[in-house]
């Protein structure tokens, strides 16, 4: 055999070695479809949120919290036994146990975590311990002085890293644990620090807003109005339109609320983009709930001053506005059956001059529906 | 005892690098066809021209027997307007020339504000009456197009012109998918949401989860078909926004159509945020916050998502197919109610939906997936 041709099968048996090692990284100790629980072996299920949580599908041989719980604490005995320190599979293995979920969260595991964190870990394997920190272990015990360590390793770790991955991570869980008062402190820092996007340092205000006290969501308020980031309005909007959460702040939070969602309503832009008409059905709704209880009035006159139905009415909110049978209820309310009948027109018209969008006829079919249902009430 | 590091990052590219490459040529063995289906740009206009010795429209009115003579030998040029910025792919020019001969063509473009891109060249041994073709690689939308014509034997002048772009979504649910902006992994795929009027993808950067129009998701890199998803009329309902009391029946459950709950799924999971990852098995759904505004006690915040695009996509379908009834959400070691119920979906979508989970999961693979759903 020659020298090129020994060249060639090493080349050769190389590279097939390397497809396999690739395959088991990519697909076999992650394949995403493989749902079946595994002891071992290697294989790790589909995570655990797309199982137990808000997405996933039905029809599917999903694990049993146990399972997973077992699975979880197998692999952080086989990081602890071999990957510390690794950066690219250390931090894919806490990564994983963080999709899965249910690792105990008890104060030998919760003080081994804060101690890995504080050495000399990877960056990469520091973001993925933080994560778990603040997603799981915090959440997955009801002591109160284990949530306090990790709320104090979240937030010395966001305050005295100076590397922004670390930051970034640190500072995105923290803000996640609810409000405390160094928050505003430790996002500031880490936007000064290009840690976090503007967009993160504005919306992670927003998505603090519940769990502050009243006189620090008014801050929180006034800090967004300035930011005037439009992401942190949508994440604003997407929390008051739920009427629960918009009716339990006080008066004086309503009010700032509502004077700042009066000064800042999304653009529906030119065309019919469904999410942008998510956004405005939010903030309509919002804005109801939040100027009928400060004024006293009932959301049907809300309703008609928001909607203003003049010969300029934007059919688009028109039907945004009727699209959803609680909101058409109040706009039926609103209107006498005249200006009803204008708006059946314009949601009419604007269905015609969209002949070939059948997203757009089903929402007019829809919002005439709602409102052809008052009109014979 | 923590080890050695100095391998890691590179290591890790190649796993990454050769597992995409396999797990990508296992998606084609299912046999898939990506050919980009071009739609030709109607109507086009000529604009200005180096000279006229008959009108640059000609060269727009669709008949080879009519031409645009600049009335001049080489360097000459034209531009074509598009009528606004659109995602070239490819540009066809039917010559007009005597003698035959060497030619070369330099072909710009330039976008409604002004910002000029090089579309490509043409260069080679033409004769008259001969179609030349210029693919166009992925670039930034443009409006109008320039042809310069810097050298041949015979005045310039040509016959026809088309420009030509790729298929657009119509509808909110439609799925556009694209090469993998990475180079040598393109045909791995990168995948979005249309809802009617901008892409939402995730994507590895500090904003992960973005809506940018179709242009722009179209000039990162080669785009496919869009998909036009055979998704049947049906109700979900469900909390679809970020707050969600946690009591169940609350009125943040709303009843939305099929289509509409899949655009809603998408605004909750931009708003809850999300991180990146290339790693299948770190995929998290996002989760929105679930609380009591009377109960400090029971408060559970929003948590972020962990997502590849493909996994972005397999999050919002599978949201409109679970078991009637509560779906439960675990969380503080106890169990919430986020009950979500659909109602009226054929047989075919919960087949479509369940294959979609199953197999190998990668864009490209979930894409043809897509495609084939059975009404």
């Amino acid at each position: 055999m020659t020298f090129k041709k020994k060249w060639w099968v090493a080349a050769t048996v190389a590279a097939v070695c390397l497809v396999a090692i690739g395959c088991y990284v990519l697909l076999g100790r992650g394949m995403p479809s493989d749902n079946k629980a595994k002891n071992g072996g290697g294989a790790t299920q589909r995570p655990s949120s797309s199982v137990s949580g808000f997405g996933g599908a039905s029809g599917l041989d999903l694990p049993t919290q146990a399972q997973r719980s077992a699975e979880s604490s197998r692999l952080w005995a086989e990081y602890r036994a071999s990957k510390v320190g690794n950066a690219s599979a250390g931090s894919e293995i806490i990564g994983t146990i963080a999709a899965i979920g249910f690792l105990s969260s008890t104060r030998a595991s919760v003080d081994e975590v804060l101690s890995l964190l504080k050495s000399n870990v990877s960056k990469e394997e520091k973001v993925e311990l933080l994560r778990l920190l603040g997603r799981n272990l915090y959440w997955d015990t009801k002591d109160p002085s284990i949530r306090a360590d990790i709320a104090r390793a979240l937030s010395a770790t966001a305050l005295e890293f100076d590397d922004k991955d670390v930051v970034n991570a640190a500072t995105l869980v923290y803000t996640r644990l609810g409000y405390f008062p160094n928050s505003l402190a430790i996002l500031d820092r880490a936007y000064k620090l290009d840690a976090i996007s503007r967009q993160d340092h504005y919306g992670e205000m927003a998505h603090m807003l519940m769990s502050a006290p009243s006189m620090d969501q008014l801050v929180l308020l006034r800090n967004m109005e300035d930011g005037k980031n439009d992401f942190s309005r949508d994440v604003l909007v997407g929390t008051l339109a739920n009427k629960n959460a918009a009716l339990s702040l006080s008066p004086e939070v309503q009010a700032a609320a509502a004077t700042l969602l009066a000064k800042w309503e999304p653009d529906l832009g030119t065309g019919f983009g469904t999410v942008s008409a998510i956004i405005w059905e939010h903030w309509l709704d919002a804005s109801v709930t939040l100027n009928a209880k400060l004024s006293g009035e009932p959301e049907r006159a809300t309703m008609a001053k928001l909607l203003k139905v003049d010969e300029t009415a934007d059919p688009r909110k028109l039907i945004i506005a009727l699209w959803n049978e609680p909101s058409a209820e109040v706009v039926r309310a609103a209107f006498d059956r005249g200006t009803l009948a204008k708006i059946d027109a314009k949601v009419a018209a604007y269905g015609v001059s969209n002949p070939h969008r059948g997203d757009i006829q089903e929402d007019v079919q829809t919002a005439r529906r709602n409102l052809a249902s008052v009109k014979q009430k | 005892m923590p080890k050695p590091r100095f391998a890691a990052g590179w290591l890790r590219h190649v796993r990454l690098l050769i597992g995409l490459k396999l797990a990508m040529l296992l998606a084609l063995w299912s046999g898939a066809s990506f050919a980009q289906t071009l739609v030709e740009i109607r109507p086009i206009t000529a604009g200005n021209a180096s000279g006229a010795l008959s009108s640059p429209q000609y060269m727009v009115d669709g008949d080879p027997n009519t031409l645009w003579n600049s009335g001049g030998p080489p360097t000459q040029w034209i531009d074509i307007d598009l009528q606004r910025d659109r995602q070239v792919m490819q540009i066809h020019l039917l010559t007009a020339q005597a003698p035959n001969g060497p030619t070369n063509h330099n072909v710009y473009g330039r976008t409604q504000a002004g910002q000029w891109v090089g579309l490509g060249i043409l260069s080679g041994y033409t004769s008259d009456n001969q179609w030349l073709t210029l693919e166009v690689p992925p670039s930034i939308p443009i409006r109008y197009v320039i042809v310069q014509t810097t050298g041949g034997p015979s005045w310039v002048a040509w016959r026809e012109i088309k420009v030509f772009e790729g298929l657009q979504p119509h509808q909110r649910g439609d799925v556009v998918g694209r090469d993998l902006a990475f180079t040598g992994l393109g045909s791995i795929g990168h995948l979005g949401l249309w809802d009617g009027q901008q892409v939402f993808e995730v994507l590895n950067e500090p904003t992960v989860v973005q809506a940018n129009t179709y242009d722009n998701f179209a000039a990162r890199s080669k785009t496919w078909d869009p998909i036009y998803t055979k998704i049947p009329s049906f109700s979900v309902r469900t909390c679809f926004i970020k707050f969600c009391f946690w009591r169940t029946n609350s009125s943040d459950r709303v009843l939305l159509e099929s289509r509409r709950a899949i655009a809603a799924r998408a605004e909750q999971i931009r708003a809850i945020g999300a991180t990146y990852t290339l790693i299948p098995a770190k995929v998290q759904y996002a989760l929105p916050e679930m609380s009591d505004p009377a109960d400090r006690t029971a408060f559970k915040p929003a948590v972020q998502g962990v997502y590849r695009s493909d996994a972005y996509i397999l999050d919002i379908f599978g949201f409109t197919n679970v078991p009637n009834g509560p779906y439960w959400m675990w969380y503080m070691g106890t169990n919430f109610p986020v009950e979500r119920v659909v109602t009226g979906d054929p047989p075919s979508w919960a087949t479509n939906i369940k294959n979609l989970h199953q197999g190998v999961i990668l864009p490209l693979a979930i894409y043809q997936k897509i495609k084939a759903f059975t009404p």
